[in-house]
């Protein structure tokens, strides 16, 4: 299986105020042809930051430490001009605001023309892809609401035009981050049926950033979990939701209101906070918060380590495989 | 009596320019259209619902933030039926609000103890000013109260986390020891753990004080943890309430279905065909017939009554699932 | 127990709190080189204009006629003038002038403005257009003509200066109060202050004014060299401060009556007008730096 996209041994570290800020860490993943990963992790873990980095978004004064391989082209291994190219054309994106990424000035239509801006083709062309495109999203009167604006839509519609948007240069790798999070349940559900129905349209892959456990074991094939800017476990969704095998997966499951069947008044907490990037604890650094945590980990950061189909940052796992 | 009743509630805004109106587009939109909810003391009532449905603008109205164009309020003896009550003052006094953003919720050059303590300041009134040593001293016991050391009160909010912020506005919120808290969307874009926090502090407090919540939620997963009834809007109208447990056993209302339904992991989703109406134009009949997977004529002639179905378990449909003979039984008894 | 702990010293947010906000601005006000060097000399400008009897080596009106034209000198750092003034003395005075008439300016012209723009933000859209109309109308007069104007009317005279940028520069402060009052109310912090029942009053004053005045520090230190600009312009045309009086305006005006013959006279009127104007204009864009709340989320 060739992957579309090839994370080796990133860091991203900003210039930050006083100090550099390291706020994604010695990151390995890969994302297969035709698979839809979910980046999950609590609030500035950096998932953010990791995809900004494959779609050369990054503050400038960011450096960006090993190599991404989208389509087995060295990213930061080309000129800006070529980066900029690919993100028009290889790389897209659906963003968590679906009031800021659309132009509120301009009509739907004018705008999904020119984000075909770097394809071949006339101007009738491009307006018909525009409007097959938003009848795939499953919008109903396309010919209506490519001349309306943006704020005449509601959320749902105007995030499917930014799915629409994104698709219609058919990059081989869309990157959606939060997509849903602005919206309710039912509108969640159908622009997650959305994606999914509209992997074919994407002749790569799919990366979908979230808070929520849920839409993952809904619409993904493999998960990578971050915590405080390292990778502590990574999988097929249903084994890590199955078998969470890192202490952090495991807990982050526990905490989710939607797995706990029973109804209490008590939910399940993880004690403690995420450490700052600029204050990071020594060893493994889930140690300070770990239910499980013993000596060694204190001491001696975890490596990836290969645990069935996942791979896992945690010593537990190689102190089994010792005791097997 | 329930503490808080909301009786056919209806509030409009102005809308559209000079000239749409001219061109006879309507000059409002009715955004409440008749909201009846009563909520019990020591009650957590959550209000679930499609995004623009009104949720908000509900929560608002119950704290005077929006204009009440018809039907009226009751909190604990006091009623309002316009916005210059007097009662509003007493009404005021025993409605806590939390909003959705903590952060910008909490003015970024106010320190922490005043931002707690403003209101009882407000409610002192402008001639007759609380001495900082002791809005200080208050601040620093409403923060313990939400778990949060007493160095926060010199802070700024820029200085909290998104979890203490959300913490500091439960502390303002229980300043004056309101019968009533309305939470708008409390845990949207909280993490999973602090999302817990946040809840079981909720809870022991409604425990320590028998404080009721309104609890505005897009999350059911957390409304089906710590409400004890759910009231279900859909475009303006409140179209089921239910004991929470029944709500999510047996919905009865169609939109309620396709609600959970989206939710449920593992279940196909039914999804909702359409978008969903504006509320300027809205649906003849049921408000729902244009989406509703089982709609029939007459649901577009005719709005549904409001119909009990059980214990505290109301309706706004035709066609209740599970309870369909309800219907044949209705047109039985107008033949 | 775990929970209790980290409650209590959450990490990520321990700060140390004897940093009052002030110092902190300051601080960073002054941690770029063009910001410190900006505060070094506008503080010399003031202390100079505040201790002028003390500093000034001479007699600012006194004349002298054996040292007329004389160029710069140790006695006389500056050189003199026509007259045999001492240039340093009277620029020195000058800034006394020229600080005084921008300082009551701008305050009267922020009193003025700010109060409008909150009236226009608050309260009913009737009483906001009007205001409006009003202030643009104002607004839209050629500021030269209309001092004038009021200078041919009530004769030239400090008050009178004081006056007209007043009048003339309000309404450019209530555009700005109007405006932001205008995002301000629609916070959430002002509608949960609204909800806890706070009347205009009380919200005008502890959360409107509080968040306007940052802004408005920086828009008047950028205004400074505006009214300096004014004060001088009118000065030299004879409209403003009146001979003998010092003003770098009236100095100005000397200077350029001799130009070929004593060019240090311009110079010396000249260099301070620029060197007040640059500095006001880099302090105030210090100032937008520390005033700018997102510089204070040390993202
Ligand atoms: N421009 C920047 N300069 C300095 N630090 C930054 C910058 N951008 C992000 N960070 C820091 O990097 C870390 C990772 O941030 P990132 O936005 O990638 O997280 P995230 O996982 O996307 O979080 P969220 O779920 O809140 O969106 C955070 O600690 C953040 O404060
Ligand atoms: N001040 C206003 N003027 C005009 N229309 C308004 C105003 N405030 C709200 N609305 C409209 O009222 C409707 C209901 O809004 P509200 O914010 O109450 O919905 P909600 O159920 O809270 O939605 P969400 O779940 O997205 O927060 C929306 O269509 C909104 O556009
Ligand atoms: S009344 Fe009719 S249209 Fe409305 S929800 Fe019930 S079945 Fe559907
Ligand atoms: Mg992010
Ligand atoms: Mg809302």
């Amino acid at each position: 299986m060739e992957d579309v996209v090839k994370i080796e041994n990133v860091s991203i570290t900003y210039a930050g105020d006083k100090e550099p800020v390291p706020a994604v860490r010695d990151i390995d993943l890969a994302v297969g042809r035709e698979r839809i990963l979910g980046l999950v992790g609590e609030s500035g873990s950096g998932k953010s930051s990791l995809v900004g980095a494959m779609l050369s978004l990054l503050p400038a004064s960011s450096r960006i430490d090993g190599h991404i391989l989208i389509d087995g082209a060295d990213l930061y291994g080309l000129t800006p001009k070529e980066r900029r190219a690919m993100r028009g054309r290889t790389v897209a994106t659906v963003s968590q605001d679906p009031f800021t990424a659309l132009n509120p000035v301009v009509s739907i239509g004018r705008q999904l023309l020119e984000f075909q801006h770097r394809l071949a083709g006339s101007r009738r062309e491009k307006l018909e892809n525009a409007k097959k495109m938003l009848e795939q999203v499953g919008i109903a009167d396309a010919d209506v609401r490519m001349k309306q604006y943006p704020h005449q839509l509601s959320g749902g519609l105007r995030q499917r035009v930014a799915i629409a948007a994104a698709l219609l240069v058919r990059p081989r790798l869309l990157i959606a981050d939060e997509p849903t999070t602005a919206l309710d349940a039912t509108t969640e559900a159908e622009v997650i049926e959305i994606i999914r129905d509209m992997r074919g349209a994407v002749d790569g892959s799919i990366v979908f950033v979230t808070h929520d456990m849920g839409v993952v074991s809904r619409l993904c094939d493999d998960v990578a979990v971050m915590y405080a800017g390292e990778l502590v476990e990574s999988g097929p969704v249903a084994e890590v939701m199955e078998r969470p095998r890192h202490p952090y997966t495991a807990a982050l499951l526990a905490c989710d209101p939607s797995r706990i069947k029973t109804t209490s008044g008590d939910l399940p907490t993880i004690p403690g906070t995420v450490p700052k990037p600029t204050d990071l604890p020594p060893g493994c650094i889930f140690s300070p918060r770990c239910p499980k945590v013993f000596a060694r980990c204190r001491r001696e950061a975890p490596a990836l380590t290969a645990a069935g189909p996942s791979r896992v940052a945690c010593h537990l796992i190689e102190e089994a495989d010792a005791a097997a | 009596m329930p503490l808080l009743e909301v009786k056919d509630l209806v509030v409009r805004y102005p809308s559209g320019t000079i000239f749409d109106r001219l061109k006879g587009a309507p000059g409002e939109v009715t955004v409440l259209d008749g909201v009846s909810i009563a909520v019990e003391a020591g009650e957590t009532l959550g209000l679930v619902g499609e995004s623009g449905s009104g949720k908000t603008t509900l929560g608002r109205a119950i704290a005077g933030l929006a204009p009440l164009s018809g039907g009226k309020i009751a909190l604990a003896g006091d009623t309002v039926t316009s916005r210059r009550d007097r009662a509003w003052k007493t009404l005021r006094r025993n409605v806590g609000f939390m909003f959705q953003d903590p952060v910008a919720a909490l003015d970024p050059r106010m320190r922490l103890s005043s931002a707690i303590t403003e209101p009882l300041a407000v409610d002192a009134g402008l001639l007759h000013p609380i001495s900082g040593r002791k809005r200080r001293r208050r601040a620093r016991e409403l923060l313990a109260e939400v778990g949060l050391t007493s160095d926060f009160a010199d802070r700024f909010p820029h200085q909290v986390s998104g979890g203490q912020a959300r913490r500091v506005t439960v502390a303002r919120a229980l300043a004056m020891r309101p019968k009533l808290v309305i939470a708008d969307e409390p845990t949207a874009g909280l993490d999973l753990s602090v999302q817990g926090e946040l809840l079981n502090l909720l809870n022991a407090i409604q425990a320590a004080d028998d404080i009721s919540f309104l609890f505005i939620t897009h999350n059911l997963a957390v409304a089906r943890h710590v409400t004890h009834r759910v009231a279900v809007m859909y475009l303006g109208r409140i179209v089921e309430t239910a004991p929470t447990k029944t709500l999510f056993s047996d919905p009865a209302h169609p939109y309620t279905h396709a609600l959970l339904n989206a939710h449920s992991p593992g279940k196909p989703a039914t999804r909702l065909k359409g978008e969903a109406p504006s509320l300027k134009i809205r649906p003849t009949g049921c408000e729902f017939h244009t989406r509703c997977p089982i709609a029939r004529d007459i649901c577009r002639r005719e709005a549904p009554p409001a119909r009990e179905l059980g214990a505290s378990h109301t309706v706004r449909c035709h066609f209740p699932r599970g309870h369909e003979d309800l219907h044949v039984e209705r047109e039985a008894k107008a033949a | 127990m775990a929970i209790a702990e980290d409650r209590a010293a959450p990490p990520e947010t321990r700060r140390p709190l004897a940093e009052s906000p002030f110092a902190k601005g300051f601080q960073r006000m002054v941690s770029s080189p063009q910001g410190a060097i900006a505060f070094a000399v506008v503080a010399l400008l003031v202390l100079g204009a505040v201790f002028a009897p003390l500093i000034a080596p001479y007699d600012p009106i006194a004349i002298a006629p054996r040292i007329r034209f004389e160029g710069p000198s140790w006695a006389h750092l500056l050189g003199t003038d026509q007259i045999g003034r001492d240039l340093f003395s009277r620029v020195l005075y000058g800034a006394r002038v020229a600080l005084k008439v921008s300082l009551f300016g701008t305050t009267a012209a922020l009193s003025l403005g700010a109060m409008l723009g909150i009236i226009a933000g608050l309260g009913p859209r009737w009483i906001d257009s009007v205001l409006v109309i009003f202030c643009d109308s104002v607004r839209s007069l050629p500021m030269i003509l209309f001092a004038l104007a009021v200078v041919a009317i009530y004769g030239p005279s400090m008050n009178t200066l004081i006056g007209v940028i007043a009048f003339s520069m309000a309404p450019g402060y209530f555009r700005v109060v109007r405006n932001q009052v205008l995002v301000l109310r629609e916070t959430d912090f002002v509608t949960a202050a609204n909800a806890m029942g706070a009347s205009r009053l009380r919200v005008a004053l502890t959360h409107l004014v509080p968040n306007l005045i940052g802004p408005l520090i920086v828009l008047i230190a950028m205004d400074i060299p505006a009214v300096i600009g004014i004060e001088s312009g009118l000065s030299f045309l004879g409209q403003g401060i009146q001979p003998p009086d010092a003003s770098w305006g009236t100095m100005l005006s000397d200077g350029y009556s001799y130009i070929r013959k004593a060019p240090h006279i311009a110079v010396a009127a000249g260099l301070p007008v620029i060197v007040a104007t640059v500095a006001f204009t880099f302090l105030g864009e210090a100032l937008r730096d520390v005033f700018d709340p997102k510089s204070g989320k040390g993202r």
